[in-house]
């Protein structure tokens, strides 16, 4: 009961910490849930709104504003939008170069942006016109940063041809092409009466400069103009809102301005856009209205099953964000037990840790359901889930010995994990389509799940050999319990010598069915073998008698060197030469990562022999 | 397992090479191997740094190289199952997995020594019986006489190499190699030189290059000196890989055509490619899906089959896979690539059984392993 409490308790004060109070200019309320094309995929708007937002601004949020929120603001209130400190650029070259001031904070507003860009439009120009390779790294960022704004500006016309913002001013010119007078129509809206209009324009051909023109002749002109003023927001083809009729996950989708290339409208592609045309009015009417009844219209034309549904509560739900919240609670509770020596806290942890990973699970398998295909497919997912699998077994170790082995391991293992997979989560919309060769082969996902499952229990084997490394060093009397560890982290890689053995065989039979080769020495096959050959080292050694307890468990916490290598370095191999920026800190992370746990296991393992060695001198001398 | 001194010999060699501190040194050093060679792969190209690492017997001139450390394994293993493998309850799991890794150990051997790789390129319309090696080599020398077939003598890799002499008791003639590169540059001879000199040999010369990374891409040469030929033609001649124009040589009196070629293997079956499909993504070059329409033609029957990119033909101990095509006016080739491998089946039997044995194992031995701490008190460590 009391742990009951204590749960809730840690669960309420993460809510208030996560609560703010901010009046957003606008709600996009349901709109969250139309469903859009991107990267290849069907998604809720919530999740595009995500990954654009991302782009700019390196989170999922502004300061107390909501991703969809923010993209409708850009939609349809861009002054408000245009204003916001939105942009974080960190690399200051960029900035500089467009002469503008440095933000402590590095955040910059579009309007900031743009203005010193207009400044500079020859020079950009003839930067993205040189050769890639000779442009300079400051010219690069620049680059980059300037084409984000222009996205940016893009982005924020995507609807413009739905407002009706078009006036007619005058009564003759109205009538003629059946329109209301100094009423507002869309840009749709004088596309489908084109011809009228073409009529109306054949009037005005061969007159001169110079020669006197009637008021209605003059309101055309206005007309027209402000008609060009739209037409040049034309590029504006981010948001695929408009699906085809058939073939709706294999075929391409329309942004609302694509469709308003002078074509004639088909009848579903007409019925589509005035959907969305009353969304945009209801919105500009009121920046608040509900528009849950409209969006569920739109939806229903969808004629395959997108689970958007699924996929916004997954994205509200932040579950990977809250697992590392418990995973963090569990650790400080632990350590917090060991403080007072209080069981009850180290119950809390437990609590925390089960409450974390069943998150974590939850979250995965809302993606797999999302995605309609098994959990690992790409290297975030694949840190996600070895994160998951490895806490999900400490947690199991932990229910059968109680001795907060388990605790320490896991909720270390899954802060470090499910924060080195947010980093990944940085690139963009996490759940994205494969390429063909890696879709739906048996044998490779088999393969691709099954030796990642060995990655994350050598991981946990070489964490419990941390752990034993650092009881010895503390506790160097209590040989029980030192044994008792040693044990788990012999069992754990034992389990761990299956998985990898039979994932890396069943990537031989994967090699085998698609190109006839069982295996070909290439790199990732040899980082998997290294895994398989450590342990193998490992347990034999044990067995030949090479390896005593506190050599097998200096290198038993060598393992996550194997696994780290095989997992990420081998990817850098592949690179090439030609790889710069990020994994070139890949590969510089991975280097010290290696020297630190050489360095740690290494250490530990010397001073504890030389120190046993001391006592033994230092009793005999006694006696 | 007691050791008395009444043991023969014999017995303690054996013993001794069952014991786990075989593999133990071994497998370090397959790991040293592992790490160089797939580093060094980044720098000479996959197929040499597999050959020079993990194919090979020795390596750096002293150390063992792959295949010899896993000779070594297959050894220690083999023995540790005869000499080594008391039949208890608690090492049955480990029983059985050591016999699904001696499986495919021995699947292993079976592959490197008995297995064959290339490809096969058929034009519509046309039949062929044999496919070539990606990377192996071979000097054919094909008399054109009989009126039926090519008689052809060619002669291995193991033959060819600088100074060495190439005789065969039909020919009426001596070869020797001047010199032979692996990756060579053609140049023109300024001026040409008739003296000696024969056919493509006249006009040009071979500048030895360095080995591309990715090994396919490098083409052999060699100078040749034939004796023994009529009409005086005796002397200098040039063949290299790929090369267009035969070279011809006469001797007593018979035509010969000599030949630098990837080696070729012979299939009891022929091939025929009646049609070849290729799809593109649309408005792109890049293909989507390709697939060849082929009989497999054998004695008299045919057999129709469709290979594509992820359905491949096998018949007896080939496997056919589409690899690539060749766009031409008319007709399309394709390229398909040809495995033959007796050892096919062993990786799936192993893995089988080794998986088997150490899930069993796991059963076995984890809940020993993985106890309530206030248990292991009773505890004690094996």
């Amino acid at each position: 009961m009391k742990r009951l409490v204590g749960i809730i308790f840690l669960f309420l004060s993460f809510g208030f910490l996560h609560a703010g109070s901010y009046e957003s200019p606008v709600r996009a309320g349901a709109l969250e849930a139309l469903v859009v094309q991107d990267d290849g995929r069907l998604k809720p708007l919530d999740t595009f709104a995500r990954a654009q937002l991302l782009l700019y601004h390196n989170k999922r949020t502004i300061e107390k504003q909501k991703a969809i929120d923010w993209l409708l603001e850009l939609l349809i209130a861009p002054e408000i939008a245009y204003e916001r400190k939105l942009f974080k650029v960190i690399e200051k070259e960029a900035i500089l170069g467009l002469g503008i001031g440095l933000d402590p904070q590095h955040l910059y507003s579009f309007r900031d942006l743009s203005r010193g860009i207009n400044d500079r439009m020859e020079s950009l120009r003839q930067l993205s016109e040189k050769e890639p390779e000779s442009r300079t790294r400051a010219e690069i960022q620049l680059l980059t940063l300037y084409r984000k704004v222009m996205q940016y500006l893009a982005l924020s016309r995507s609807l413009t041809a739905l407002q009706p913002d078009i006036v007619v001013n005058n009564v003759e010119l109205a009538e003629a092409i059946g329109f209301e007078p100094e009423k507002g129509y869309t840009y749709r809206q004088f596309l489908k009466s084109r011809e009228a209009l073409a009529r109306e324009l054949g009037v005005l051909e061969g007159r001169k400069a110079g020669d006197n023109i009637s008021e209605k002749e003059s309101a055309l002109v206005d007309l027209v103009q402000q008609l060009q003023v739209k037409m040049a927001d034309q590029s504006a083809d981010i948001m695929r809102v408009v699906k085809p009729k058939e073939n709706q996950k294999e075929g391409d989708w329309f942004s609302v301005w694509g469709i308003m290339d002078g074509r004639n409208f088909s009848e579903w592609e007409d019925a589509r856009i005035q959907e969305l045309e009353g969304i945009v009015e209801k919105f500009l009417k009121d920046p608040f209205a509900d528009v849950s009844s409209e969006v569920a219209a739109v939806n229903e034309s969808l004629n395959i099953p997108v689970h958007y549904k699924a996929e916004l509560i997954s994205n509200k739900a932040n579950f990977f964000w809250f697992s590392s919240a418990f995973y963090t609670i569990a650790m400080l509770m632990l350590l917090l037990s060991y403080m007072l020596n209080s069981k009850l806290i180290a119950r809390i942890s437990l609590g925390s840790l089960t409450v974390g990973i069943v998150l974590h699970i939850t979250g995965i398998l809302f993606r797999v359901y999302i995605m309609a295909r098994p959990p690992v497919s790409t290297l975030y997912e694949s840190i996600i889930f070895v994160s998951a699998i490895l806490v999900l077994f400490a947690t199991i170790i932990e229910y059968l010995r109680r001795d907060t082995l388990g605790l320490i391991v896991g909720s270390v293992a899954g802060i470090v994990l499910n924060f080195i997979a947010s980093r990944y989560a940085l690139d963009g919309d996490t759940q994205v389509m494969l390429v063909a060769v890696l879709d739906s082969r048996f044998w490779l996902l088999t393969h691709v799940q099954t030796i990642t499952t060995g990655y994350a229990i050598s991981l946990l084997a070489g964490l419990v050999a941390h752990a034993y490394l650092i009881m010895r060093l503390r506790f160097p009397s209590d040989r029980k319990m030192h044994q008792g560890i040693f044990k788990v982290s012999y069992g754990v890689c034992l389990v761990a010598v299956f998985f990898t053995t039979f994932g890396t065989i069943l990537g031989g039979i994967w090699g085998d069915q698609s190109w006839g080769r069982f295996w070909g020495w290439d790199p990732k096959e040899n980082g998997a073998l290294l895994i398989v050959l450590w342990l193998l080292v490992l347990v034999h050694g044990r067995l030949a008698g090479r390896l005593k307890e506190l050599s097998f468990s200096v290198a038993m916490a060598l393992t996550p060197i194997t696994v780290a290598v095989a997992w990420f370095g081998v990817n850098l191999l592949q690179v090439g030469l030609h790889s710069y920026g990020f994994d070139d800190g890949t590969a510089k992370k991975l280097l010290w990562f290696c020297v630190g746990e050489v360095v740690f296991a290494v250490g530990a393992g010397l001073f504890i022999h030389f120190r046993g060695r001391n006592t033994k001198t230092a009793t005999k001398v006694t006696a | 397992m007691s050791t008395t001194k009444s043991k023969s010999p014999l017995l303690k060699v054996a013993h001794f090479l069952a014991n786990p501190e075989i593999f133990f040194y071994t497998a370090l050093w397959l790991i040293v191997l592992l790490v160089y060679g797939t580093i060094d792969q980044k720098y000479h190209g996959l197929y040499l740094a597999q050959q020079k690492y993990f194919s090979s017997w020795i390596v750096w001139g002293i150390f063992p190289g792959g295949r010899l450390a896993l000779s070594v394994v297959f050894i220690n293993l083999l023995f540790k199952l005869i000499f080594n493998s008391p039949i208890r309850f608690n090492r049955i799991g480990t029983l059985i997995s050591h016999s699904g890794m001696l499986l495919l150990l021995l699947g292993g051997f079976f592959t490197a020594y008995f297995s064959n790789e290339g490809s096969i390129p058929i034009p519509e319309g046309q039949t062929s019986s044999y496919y070539q090696d990606y990377n192996e080599l071979e000097f054919a020398v094909i008399d054109k006489s009989p009126a039926d077939h090519d008689a052809v003598i060619s002669f291995t890799n193991e033959y060819i190499s600088e100074g060495a002499t190439l005789s065969d008791p039909d020919f009426p003639f001596t070869i020797k190699i001047e010199t032979y590169h692996r990756n060579i540059d053609i140049v023109r001879r300024e001026p040409e030189v008739t003296d000696g000199f024969h056919g493509f040999a006249q006009r040009f010369e071979f500048v030895e290059k360095r080995l591309e990374n990715e090994f396919s891409l490098n083409m052999a040469g060699m100078v040749l000196d034939i004796r023994g030929l009529d009409d005086n033609t005796g002397g200098t001649y040039m063949v290299f890989q790929f090369m267009l124009v035969p070279q011809t040589i006469r001797a007593g009196g018979k035509e010969y055509v000599i030949e630098l070629r990837n080696k070729r293997y012979q299939l009891p079956f022929a091939i025929e490619l009646m049609d070849f499909t290729k799809k593109v993504h649309p408005g792109t070059q890049t293909a989507s899906h390709y697939s060849s329409l082929v009989n497999v033609v054998d004695g008299g029957i045919k057999r129709e089959v469709l290979i594509s990119m992820n359905e491949p033909l096998r018949n007896l101990d080939y496997t056919f896979y589409q690899a690539s095509f060749i766009e031409g006016v008319e007709d399309e080739t394709t390229v398909l690539a040809v495995v033959q491998n007796a050892g096919r089946n062993f990786p799936y039997i192993a893995s089988c059984i080794m998986a088997f044995g150490l899930f069993i194992h796991l059963l076995i031995q984890v809940p020993k392993l993985i106890v309530r701490s206030k248990r292991k008190q009773e505890g004690v460590v094996s």
